[in-house]
């Protein structure tokens, strides 16, 4: 892997001299894509550069087939916008240097703690996790103030939805579709429910698709406080109803994440999303949303499954019953 | 169900092989490790067959018991191990009906004026959703 990005990097950096990496390596983190932070340095007609970089790379077998072009672009287009995102340097959109499809960005150092909220490793007193968790709150609201219209986002890669909650599950459910190795009765009564629910939206935005604490790099300035320093994974960014994310962000079956019980409910969230977005939350669209949301999941789910069979994932997956026992119940309450 | 039984075990031990044995710079953690990657593909082989070879065996211990043994009491009678399928046929068939039933819910959502009266397919899809919780239950 080193020779070879090396090699690529001397293709994007023509007027580079004495380039050299180091540090090279895969992390265990990142389920969707392979990481390899690494330092590279070199000089050209502008000085020496020196930078913390990661390589994101698509692996053989993953639980998310996504395009590189995706992330890429829609990284460019955040470039200089406030929104806490990673600067993206270059890509190599179909593995042609690196072997697969492949991005290269800024690496921030930071502390990655899926469960900061409630607890989780760094154990915060709760005023500093309902101050984070209003932070976080505002990342995906900026995201959805994103102007994107003027952005330039390839329409190829980012297509504005006619209906965006139709287009939702006709992705997932062709995904799905795709992905099975047997069939689902649940997941298919599930998408007719989803069907037969499915709200307008008020808008159309930008969707990030995947925010969580574990997508996010937080640290500490220097009064001690923390902050989220950048939000990752914007693989699964999209154009589509801002509902997606608020209704992924609220998913009871991941509360843990996201919510502080008895400071930061479901409501707080919602109330101070429509607060900082002007947008209304409507409770069928949101119940619509986190239904959607376990409706991913389980495709998800079900793509490491088949990634497992045919040999190419590193990890031993089995189809998730009580996802789809929690999704028939989440359907059946109304 | 898949990954059904056979695979997640042979899967295991494919990952420990392909993935996690390259790494293991420990002797004696790497022979542990070939140890525990041939049972698992020893358990893939035969564990589907082991309810009907433990039947086999039962069979010609009690007959033998019965025979010879003047104070062996018999028990419930036992099915006859040729009649009892491997949980691969089980699978197969339980895939087959799974895929019948999606195929019906798909039906009953399309349809519900020329499959029958309003009420008969909320009844049908309430049906329906009460068994697909029972398995969710059953199988989670």
């Amino acid at each position: 892997m080193h020779d070879r990005l090396l090699s690529f990097l001397r293709t994007q950096l023509p007027g580079a001299e004495g380039l050299t990496i180091r540090g090279l390596h895969r992390t265990t983190g990142g389920q969707s894509r392979e990481n390899w932070p690494f330092d590279a340095s070199w000089s050209d007609a502008e000085g020496p550069h020196d930078l913390p970089l990661l390589l994101r790379r698509d692996p053989i077998g993953s639980v998310l087939e996504t395009d590189r072009r995706v992330e890429y672009g829609v990284l460019v287009a955040l470039t200089g916008s406030g929104i806490p995102a990673p600067g993206i340097r270059w890509i190599d959109p179909d593995g042609e240097h690196l072997g697969r499809p492949a991005v290269v960005m800024d690496r921030l150092d930071g502390t990655c703690d899926h469960f900061v909220l409630s607890g989780g490793d760094l154990q915060l007193p709760e005023p500093d996790r309902r101050r984070l968790a209003e932070r976080y709150c505002g990342v995906m609201a900026s995201i959805h103030r994103f102007a994107w219209r003027d952005a330039g986002l390839d329409p190829a890669f980012f297509p504005v939805p006619a209906h965006p909650a139709h287009a939702a599950i006709d992705h997932w459910s062709a995904e799905l579709a795709r992905q099975q190795v047997e069939p689902h009765p649940e997941l298919t009564e599930v998408a007719c429910w989803l069907r037969e629910h499915a709200p307008e939206a008020q808008t159309v935005t930008l969707v990030h698709g995947d925010l969580k604490p574990g997508n996010s790099l937080l640290h500490q300035d220097a009064s001690g406080r923390w902050d989220v320093q950048v939000m990752l994974d914007w693989e699964t960014a999209h154009l589509g109803d801002p509902l997606e994310d608020v209704g992924w962000v609220t998913n009871p079956l991941r509360q843990r994440e996201h919510l502080i019980p008895g400071v930061w409910e479901r409501a707080d969230l919602i109330a101070r999303w429509e607060a900082a977005t002007g947008l209304t939350a409507d409770p069928a669209a949101v119940r619509f949303w986190n239904v959607l949301a376990n409706y991913k999941l389980a495709t998800i789910t079900l793509t490491g499954v088949r990634s497992f069979l045919d040999g190419r994932g590193e990890r031993v997956w089995s189809a998730s019953r009580s996802l789809a026992r929690f999704l028939l119940r989440q359907i059946d309450e109304g | 169900m898949r990954p059904t039984v056979t695979e997640q075990l042979q899967g295991a031990a494919r990952v420990l092989r392909d993935v996690v044995a390259p790494h293991v710079t420990d002797a004696n953690a790497a022979e542990q490790l070939g140890h525990a990657a041939v049972a698992l593909d020893a358990l893939a082989a035969g564990w589907d067959r082991y309810a009907v070879t433990v039947l086999a065996d039962l069979h010609e211990l009690e007959t033998l018991l019965a025979d010879l043994d003047p104070g062996h009491v018999p028990g419930a009678p036992l099915p006859d191990p040729a009649a009892l399928p491997t949980v691969a046929e089980l699978d197969g068939r339980h895939t087959a009906r799974r895929a019948e039933l999606s195929a019906l819910i798909e039906r009953l959502h399309a349809a519900p004026s020329s499959a029958g009266s309003a009420e008969g397919i909320a009844d049908a899809l309430a049906a329906v959703r009460a068994q697909l919780l029972r398995s969710a239950d059953r199988f989670a």
